[in-house]
């Protein structure tokens, strides 16, 4: 499908540009990841919203008055918990742990497909644009009743895909 | 700065819109205002049907020329206006309107009109199966229906071609005169037009046009109301009407109406069944005088509906999409069309009072009135209709 | 005849509100809805909604709805299911169908709350089955629990286009694709976000040209439009789907409030023809009240406070409740109503909803 896009940014493809990201107060900067797993914001648009400042524990989100205001991310407060990941209605949080192992880090997202992995599964890890860029191995499938029928997935990726790593290939169904 | 027109036409229903089209044709120039939409009164809130056989006697001739011209209508303004020839057919299930239909089946034939009484064969056979026959029946051969919005429209858009200019949400506030003499139309925004002659085709507004030049124009609005149903089937007979049209519509008394029948007429509901050419169902009629109250009420839906279903219960599941009211320019002296010049007052033509006769009628209303303004003389006696037969007689 | 204080005409997101408030002040309340149970849309939201705590953030239209249905029983709500108000009569009467009899109700105050119809898009091949709204599509799959297809064109990228691609996925759909014909993606793009990871592309400035096929859908042509919406010739792109779902917006049900005689206002950015309210939801006829999707076409959320604000305003216009605390409740909801209507998605429709309540005092 030919699809060369003059205009880059998530009003036109569907996708936040590096830039978008990168100005977003919920994105955090490498040297902030390096001290340890944290989320990562993804929202860039200015939508009346703001479960994720109420559920964090820490108060390392905060959105204020008026909600449209994009969340800002307090990296130093932020302990990995991952609450705020199932709650986004836009399911644009995610956790990424860089230090994982050597050449590994994880990335934890939202994922309400089924059917769902298993622990140890390999599957494969797709970038913003759905592609598949390297395998994963599923470290957790998490799916408590509190997170309301949002599993968080944790997956390990190559390192240098941390920051691309946002999902995984849908599974097939068993007809 | 005021515009000259020959000829200011005042409404923008079919009647109008005839009247605008054949003026158009002869070199006039021509203005025509609408105070809401083309179409937008009871040329757009009819069933699209020409009953002839149901109509007055004296109105008969003038329909059936009228229905000459819609047979070349189509080609002629290059607009399809749906016409179709089925005929039409007049039933009873009541004994007491039995004599009714006999009566008026002599009356056409004596016209030399091409209708039917049915016989017994002809009556087992609609509706059959296990309903019980109609007691009379009239079928028609010369009635025929269109649609009344592609017909407007044809004629708007000829007479548009042709140089008529066409104003919408135009309300006339005041006709000047001079000396008996039509002047100029103004509208409410204060636009003056100066016309020699003006039209008076605002059908149940004609009152209020007529109190401009201090003409008392004895037509006020009959309601009427209609309800439209989902596409069906095509009926053999898309036209129907019952007996009690002829006395809702026009008076015709009979002896021996059941209690039921009573208060149906009371609220002016006789049936009048049509299916247009998609395959929708207009299920009419009614007849009140409401005033200007186009609000539906649920006795008289209801009313409609159960009456159809006495003849057709098998249209029980067919769904109804939509229902309205609209108001008929009726002639309260004697429910006839009111047409041609006015008395006593110079360039003033009246095309009023057509009831439920609009859409027939509107052809001929149309050349005729082009005629009499463009000649002094019409191709077709309007002495039925002129607003002289008002005006008491004079030793 | 049947009598009742409040009747509330549809029994979706705002209805349900509407009665719950209006019930809980003392009144007595019916709703009427044509469906076989309450809940309008709601039931069809899977998806976790937006807002705040007080709008119910994070949690999903469908748990959403429960909650209203358990409230509006707890409160004394009266329902009439499977019951079609076919009109609306002078004195506030409302005709009613209900299986096989009319029925009338009668009643002092009418909360119209009848939400909205999807709009149509017309091509060459649009009546071959398989090309359906994007609506029509999401009631099939979360209520009915069937798969219009395995192959879908997604024709539009407002919210509904993109939520109901995801529900599309959920269900074990493939979207090959959504279009829009704009130049941008005019829903939020985290929705936009979270299909284009499944890998499913998004092409804006392009339209459906035709759907082909011998008995159904079996392949939909699309192409670029330039920016007077031509299609651009070279640009046609064939696609083998079996489904073109058609998310082109909304447009109020309004026919019973035209019956009523209400005011209206043509406002594009409230989805066209919308009947005129005040800050109290009351039409230019007393007693006659609108709310949710029929009173502009927004979300929700909003349905869900416009209806609460209708349902205090007529409890409180009959005595239920006493002037200074109707006053500050009403207040607390048009505030809430005023932070859903924010930012570059909803300042057009607060700036909308200003110029409707502006037309109540026209003319």
């Amino acid at each position: 499908m030919n699809q060369t896009r003059k205009k880059e940014g998530v009003r036109t493809t569907g996708i936040p540009s590096k830039e978008e990201l990168e100005a977003s107060p919920g994105y955090p900067s490498y040297e902030a990841l390096t001290r340890g797993p944290i989320v990562v914001i993804e929202c860039v648009q200015d939508i009346p919203c703001n479960p994720c400042e109420s559920i964090c524990p820490k108060g390392a989100i905060r959105v204020g008055n008026p909600i449209t205001r994009l969340p800002v991310f307090y990296p130093e407060e932020c302990d990995g918990c991952g609450n705020c990941i199932p709650i986004c209605p836009g399911q644009a949080i995610f956790r990424v742990d860089i230090n994982h192992a050597e050449d590994k880090a994880t990335v934890s997202f939202p994922y309400e497909y089924l059917p769902l992995p298993k622990k140890n599964d390999i599957v494969q890890g797709v970038n913003r644009t759905g592609e598949a860029v390297c395998e994963a191995e599923v470290l957790r499938v998490q799916k408590p009743r509190k997170f309301a029928q949002t599993t968080v997935i944790t997956v390990a990726v190559p390192k240098e895909l941390a920051m691309e790593v946002r999902s995984i290939k849908r599974l097939k169904r068993m007809e | 700065m005021a515009k000259k027109f020959d000829v200011g036409v005042i409404g923008g229903g079919i009647i109008g819109c005839a009247v605008a089209y054949y003026l158009s044709r002869s070199g006039a120039s021509v203005v025509l205002f609408e105070k809401n939409y083309i179409c937008s009164g009871a040329s757009g809130a009819n069933q699209g049907g020409m009953a002839m056989q149901v109509f007055d006697l004296k109105t008969i001739p003038l329909a059936l020329a009228s229905s000459e011209l819609y047979s070349g209508l189509s080609d002629e303004l290059d607009y399809d206006i749906e016409y179709r020839k089925n005929g039409s057919i007049l039933v009873t299930r009541d004994a007491y309107q039995v004599p009714l239909l006999e009566r008026r089946y002599d009356e056409l034939k004596r016209m030399g009109l091409d209708v039917d009484l049915w016989d017994e064969n002809k009556l087992r056979r609609f509706p059959g199966g296990d309903r019980e026959p109609f007691l009379a029946v009239i079928e028609s051969h010369f009635d025929i229906q269109l649609s009344p919005f592609r017909a407007t429209y044809g004629l708007a858009f000829a007479a548009k071609r042709q140089g008529v200019k066409i104003l919408t949400n135009a309300p006339v506030a005041q006709i000047k005169t001079v000396k008996k003499k039509i002047h100029s139309v103004v509208l409410e925004t204060g636009e003056e037009f100066v016309c020699g002659n003006v039209v008076c085709a605002a059908g149940p507004w004609a009152r209020q046009i007529g109190q401009m030049v201090g003409l008392d124009i004895p037509v006020e609005p009959q309601r009427g109301q209609i309800i439209v149903t989902e596409q069906a089937a095509d009926s053999e007979y898309p036209y129907i009407l019952d007996g009690s049209y002829l006395m809702t519509a026009y008076g015709v008394k009979a002896v021996g109406e059941d209690e039921a029948a009573r208060k149906r007429h009371a609220m002016g509901i006789a049936g009048s069944y049509a299916q247009d050419a998609a395959g929708n169902w207009t299920i009419g009629s009614s007849r009140d005088m409401a005033g200007f109250d186009k609000t539906n009420s649920p006795e008289v839906l209801k009313g409609m509906a159960r009456h159809l279903l006495s003849f057709f219960p098998g249209m029980k599941d067919l769904n109804c999409i939509r229902f309205f009211a609209g108001f008929r320019p009726y002639c309260v002296r004697d429910g006839h069309p009111i047409l041609g010049r006015a008395p006593d007052l110079s360039g003033f033509y009246l095309a009023a009072g057509h009831a439920g006769e609009g859409v027939a009628l509107a052809p001929m209303t149309g050349k005729l009135i082009a005629e009499e303004i463009t000649t002094g003389k019409t191709s077709f006696p309007l002495d039925d209709f002129r607003y002289e037969r008002f005006e008491s007689k004079r030793p | 005849m049947g009598k009742t204080e409040i009747a509330v005409v549809g029994g979706g997101a705002a209805g349900m509100t509407a009665a719950i408030e209006s019930a809980r002040a003392g009144a007595q309340v019916t709703i009427i809805d044509e469906n076989e149970q309450p809940g309008g849309q709601l039931f069809k939201q899977i998806h976790k909604f937006f807002g705040s705590g007080v709008h119910r953030a994070g949690t999903r239209g469908v748990q959403i709805g429960r909650d209203l249905l358990r409230e509006a029983e707890e409160a004394g709500v009266q329902t009439r299911l499977n019951t079609v108000v076919y009109g609306i009569f002078p004195d506030k009467r409302l005709g009613l169908i209900c299986g096989d009899h009319t029925e009338e109700l009668a009643s002092e105050i009418i909360i119209l709350a009848t939400g909205a119809n999807e709009n149509a898009l017309s091509f060459p091949g649009w009546t071959l089955p398989g090309v359906m709204g994007a609506g029509a599509t999401q009631t099939l799959i979360n209520i009915n629990r069937v798969l219009p297809g395995r192959r879908i064109l997604m024709v539009g990228a407002g919210n509904v286009g993109l939520i109901v691609s995801y529900q599309l996925l959920q269900a074990g759909a493939d979207v090959i694709a959504v279009i829009e014909g704009l130049s941008y993606i005019g829903g939020y793009g985290v929705h936009a976000s979270k299909i284009r990871r499944a890998g499913v592309p998004i092409l804006t400035g392009f339209t459906v040209l035709r759907a082909e096929g011998k008995e159904s859908v079996e392949r939909a042509v699309i192409a670029q439009v330039d920016e007077k919406w031509q299609p651009i010739s070279g640009s046609e792109e064939v696609l083998e789907v079996e489904t073109i779902c058609l998310a082109v917006g909304l447009s109020p049900l309004s026919e019973l409030a035209w019956m009523a005689g209400c005011r209206f206002s043509f406002l594009p950015a409230l989805g066209g023809w919308v009947p005129a309210h005040d800050e109290n939801m009351q039409c230019n006829l007393p007693g006659i009240y609108v709310a949710g999707d029929l009173a502009g076409i927004e979300e929700a959320s909003t349905a869900m406070e416009e209806g609460r604000l209708a349902g205090l305003a007529a409890a409180e216009s009959l005595g239920y409740l006493p002037p200074e605390e109707g006053r500050k409740r009403k207040e607390e909801l048009r505030n809430r109503l005023a932070a859903l209507r924010i930012g570059s998605f909803g300042e057009g429709r607060a700036t909308a909803k200003k110029k409707l309540m502006r037309a109540m005092c026209e003319k």
